[in-house]
């Protein structure tokens, strides 16, 4: 695999700091399962067997047709990663400097992205960095509807790398809802990688979603570094179906006492897709809880990967954190390994994880066919089933209709091994 | 809100036995590999077999990627053979031995003598590196059970012990199995031949005695056709303040229908409240479970060392094959202890169970680490695994770091793990009925760790209850 990276920004500060930083990661290269962090997603060997070449040579945007749903919400535009545009005239709002969202400049980058240095993933982003969204929510506003933000492909994207860093500000007492909607159009193989901020201030609340619209052939690796302060409240749901590869990252920090970090995520992998979640949090005050929900429905010869790491501070007593992890395998190539981790030094606390893996429950299956429900609609049933935890966690109806929606075009597979 | 007691001055194996030692010369070359070699009269092949291990010992490096760290062991300040000099001309019956040595077991509560043939315990007894005595020969003999030091069977064995030595733990496995390979001195080796069910527990008592020596046993067990072995290993270690290496390799063989259970009590010496001193436990174990049927069950109560690696694993080869995994690890002060197991399945409708309970106090920190890899032609396979830890103080840390990869859809893993303190409510409960704090904290442990004790032979229960409650006296105020 030919690496062909070249550094347009000429500015003198920023040119020594990007080169440097490509120097960096060419010393590491793409991360291998011989790295722990790695250890399951050979990233290293599935760019070599998928990509001939990478480049990060200018591309040519062709502004695509947006088909935004049909719901009141507020809308960010992303075109292969750049800020296009914005509306937010659902908030019907006179003063507009409730927020404010820009592109997210290279000097603006480098304030979060110094303390990552050792990360090739990082090194790279930062080498070739090319902007992303810059949002930022002022305090006590609180959103009334939800921010969509269209992440769209197009164009011929054969052998790209590109790389983003989006940052996400909450001020204090403010709130907003998030879904990130990932529409890939595109023509051609090509890499993502991208890095994202998220800070809440005292007393701030997150609902992240994702969810992508059709299925993708291409490869996403994303960072999220998430920071919580006093009385906040995080949540991050995934629902990515049929990505070929994706490894989505999060590392929560909980930096504030009674804060709640929480993961939902319910994946569908088939035709040889590959997905890692993999989550830390760490527990760093007293009185904080995370909750952890990860349901993998994996078929076709794919592999599903789940990292978990909880992380307790001596000073973070009372902390509750619980994490499941749970592997539906549905033929025989599909695989899930998990490494769900826990590293404890306060004795005050209660934390516990689960992992299952395994076929659907014979029995279960068994109880419905002998109720005159065929196999196909029964396996659905089970599988719907399965994913019911994750899904009751959904709080706003419109974004529950859209998955609900896409659920019912992903599950229509037969239960190959019975 | 803890007071830590010291628990170390209790460490009442922390006696020194003042025997002249005959040593190799200092440090890992070479000519301490033929020395050991010569020394034990073996034969060429395993003299070869020893240096192909030296040669490629020298081409890896010390593993890092364990939680505790620890100082760098300098390998040429060690002596790789150490025995006790009144056994140069080995002694044909108990009244030959050393009455030092009688003395020094006896200290230990070790039944070597006959009256302790009641409780059907025969006892192989490593003493540094030589086996002294073995017990209780004579009528395993009838059964054509082989139960004598392995370097006896490599004289009188050779064909045993050349057809399974390094088939479980290769040559070219990690550092401190190939450290082993190379220097390894004495250790147990036990055949049970088909279809014979061994009569007795077996036992081994495995003690380091003199300073700045490492204690590298080898130990191999081979259950053939439907046979069963229950075999036991005890350890302790006298007090000193510089640490001991202890790097072990155990091998399992099990054949179609066998069975064999191996438990341990390991109370070396944990190092003092500071920290200083103590054994590095890196013991490598392993069973394979070869043939149809066969089941191989460790337990093990973890009390003692400074460090404690060791990760007793299972490979089940064959078809219907079991294994099991029951494990205590108790650290107090400064002690680590990371351990955990592997369950590799193989074979179809293997299954496997692992149950882990881990208890840190003082400044001690505790990881489970294990693997479970349900391979693609492992079909109908099962794991179970459960992991508790228990924290006493704030000060200590546990961990639970479990890889677990299913790659067959027909099988099913299973895995649950908690932390947590000892329930406020539970204590009140018992100090409310008189007992007092520590009673009272001794019987809640010991109720966590029930699970596990319950699968020890009777007398090694009762011996390991006391000790869970030796190693945390104390630790909770």
């Amino acid at each position: 695999m030919e690496l062909n990276f070249k550094i347009r920004d000429k500015s003198d500060k920023s040119l020594k700091l990007r080169e440097e930083n490509l120097s960096n990661f060419k010393k590491k290269g793409f991360p291998n399962k011989r790295e722990e962090e790695w250890k399951f997603t050979d990233l290293e060997k599935f760019l070599k067997d998928n990509f001939d070449e990478l480049n990060n040579d200018e591309l040519n945007d062709k502004k695509p047709d947006f088909h935004e749903f049909s719901f009141i919400h507020n809308s960010v535009k992303l075109i292969n990663g750049k800020l296009q545009s914005f509306d937010f005239k659902s908030e019907n709002l006179k003063d507009k400097n409730h927020f404010s969202i820009t592109n997210l400049d290279f000097n603006h980058h480098l304030n979060f992205a110094n303390n990552l240095k050792d990360n090739p993933m990082q090194n790279l982003n930062t080498a070739l960095h090319e902007g992303g969204f810059n949002l930022n929510i002022s305090s006590d506003y609180k959103f009334k509807n939800p921010i969509v933000i269209y992440n769209y492909f197009t164009g011929t994207l054969k052998n790209k790398i590109i790389n983003n860093s989006d940052s996400i500000n909450l001020l204090k007492n403010s709130k907003a809802t998030i879904l990130e909607y990932l529409v890939d159009e595109s023509k051609g193989n090509f890499f993502k990688n991208t890095f994202k901020y998220i800070n809440l201030d005292e007393n701030s609340h997150l609902d992240y979603y994702f969810i992508n619209k059709n299925e993708s052939r291409n490869f996403f690796y994303e960072f999220s570094k998430v920071q919580l302060s006093k009385n906040t409240n995080f949540k991050k749901y995934l629902f990515s179906s049929g990505i070929k590869f994706g490894k989505f990252e999060s590392n929560i920090k909980l930096n504030g006492t009674n804060s709640c970090g929480e993961v939902y995520s319910g994946l569908f992998l088939n035709n040889n897709n590959h997905q890692e979640v993999k989550t830390t949090i760490q527990h760093l005050k007293p009185n904080c809880q995370s909750h952890q929900d990860v349901k993998n429905v994996i078929t076709s010869g794919s592999k599903g990967v789940f990292q978990g790491k909880i992380f307790v501070e001596e000073i973070a007593q009372k902390t509750n954190a619980y994490q499941l992890s749970k592997g539906l395998l549905l033929d025989k190539d599909s695989e899930f390994s998990t490494k769900p981790e826990l590293e404890i030094y306060a004795d005050d606390v209660k934390c516990s994880h689960g992992s299952t893996s395994g076929n659907i429950d014979k029995d279960a299956l068994f109880y419905l066919k002998a109720r005159g429900i065929d196999n196909k609609e029964a396996v659905k049933m089970i599988i719907k089933g399965f994913l019911e935890t994750v899904l009751d966690k959904i709080k706003n109806k419109e974004i529950m209709d859209i998955l609900l929606n896409h659920f019912n075009k992903h599950i229509k597979y037969e239960n190959r091994s019975n | 809100m803890s007071k830590i007691i010291d628990t170390n001055k209790d460490y009442k194996y922390g006696f020194t036995t003042d025997i002249e030692s005959f040593k190799a010369p200092k440090g890992l070359s070479e000519e301490t590999i033929k020395f050991i070699s010569k020394e034990k009269k073996e034969p060429k092949w395993l003299l070869d077999w020893r240096l192909k291990a030296y040669k490629r010992l020298k081409s890896l490096k010390e593993p890092n990627w364990q939680k505790p760290k620890y100082p760098k062991i300098d390998y040429q300040n060690l002596y790789y053979y150490s025995a006790p000099k009144s056994t140069k001309n080995k002694p044909k019956s108990l009244d030959e031995v050393d009455p030092k040595l009688i003395e020094t077991y006896k200290k230990l509560g070790i039944p070597l003598d006959e009256q302790k043939r009641l409780s059907g315990v025969a006892v192989d007894a490593v003493f540094d590196s030589v086996s002294v005595a073995t017990t209780f020969k004579g009528e395993l003999t009838k059964k054509g059970i082989i139960f004598c030091s392995i370097s006896e069977a490599i004289q009188k064995h050779p064909d045993l012990v050349k057809k399974y030595l390094g088939s479980v733990i290769p040559l070219t496995d990690h550092y401190f199995a190939t450290l082993n390979s190379a220097v390894f001195t004495d250790g147990s080796f036990v055949y049970i031949p088909p279809n014979v069910r061994c009569p007795m527990e077996l036992s081994t008592y495995f003690r380091i005695n003199a300073s700045q020596t490492g204690q590298f046993e080898r130990t191999l067990i081979i259950a053939d056709k439907g046979s069963y072995v229950s075999y036991l290993e005890g350890c302790t270690a006298p007090m000193r303040d510089e640490n001991q290496l202890h790097a072990a390799n155990v091998e399992l063989v099990a054949l179609d229908d066998a069975e064999i259970k191996y438990s341990t009590v390991q109370n070396w010496y944990p190092g003092d409240e500071e920290g200083k001193g103590g054994i590095y436990n890196f013991v490598t174990k392993r069973g394979a479970c070869r043939g149809r049927n066969s089941k191989i069950s460790w337990t093990q109560v973890e009390t003692g060392s400074a460090i404690t690696w060791k990760y007793p694993s299972c490979i089940l080869q064959g078809d219907n094959s079991v294994g099991e995994f029951y494990s205590i690890a108790i650290t107090n002060n400064h002690q680590k202890a990371d351990t955990g197991t592997k369950m590799i399945h193989l074979g179809k409708n293997t299954k496997s169970k692992i149950i882990s309970k881990g208890i840190s106090a003082g400044k001690a920190d505790n990881t489970y680490r294990g693997l479970v890899d349900i391979s693609k032609k492992a079909e109908n396979s099962r794991n179970y695994t459960q992991c508790d830890s228990l924290l006493m103080g704030n000060k200590c840390g546990a961990h639970t770091v479990p890889y677990i990869r299913n790659k067959n859809s027909s099988s099913t893993i299973e895995h649950e793990a908690t932390t947590s303190k000892i329930n406020e409510e539970q204590l009140f409960y018992c100090n409310q009925r008189g007992l007092n704090q520590e009673e009272a904290v001794s019987l809640i442990v010991n109720g966590f760790c029930k699970e596990v004790l319950q699968q020890l032979p009777m007398e090694f229960a009762v011996e390991a209850q006391k000790l869970v409650s030796i190693s945390l006296e104390g630790s909770v105020g």
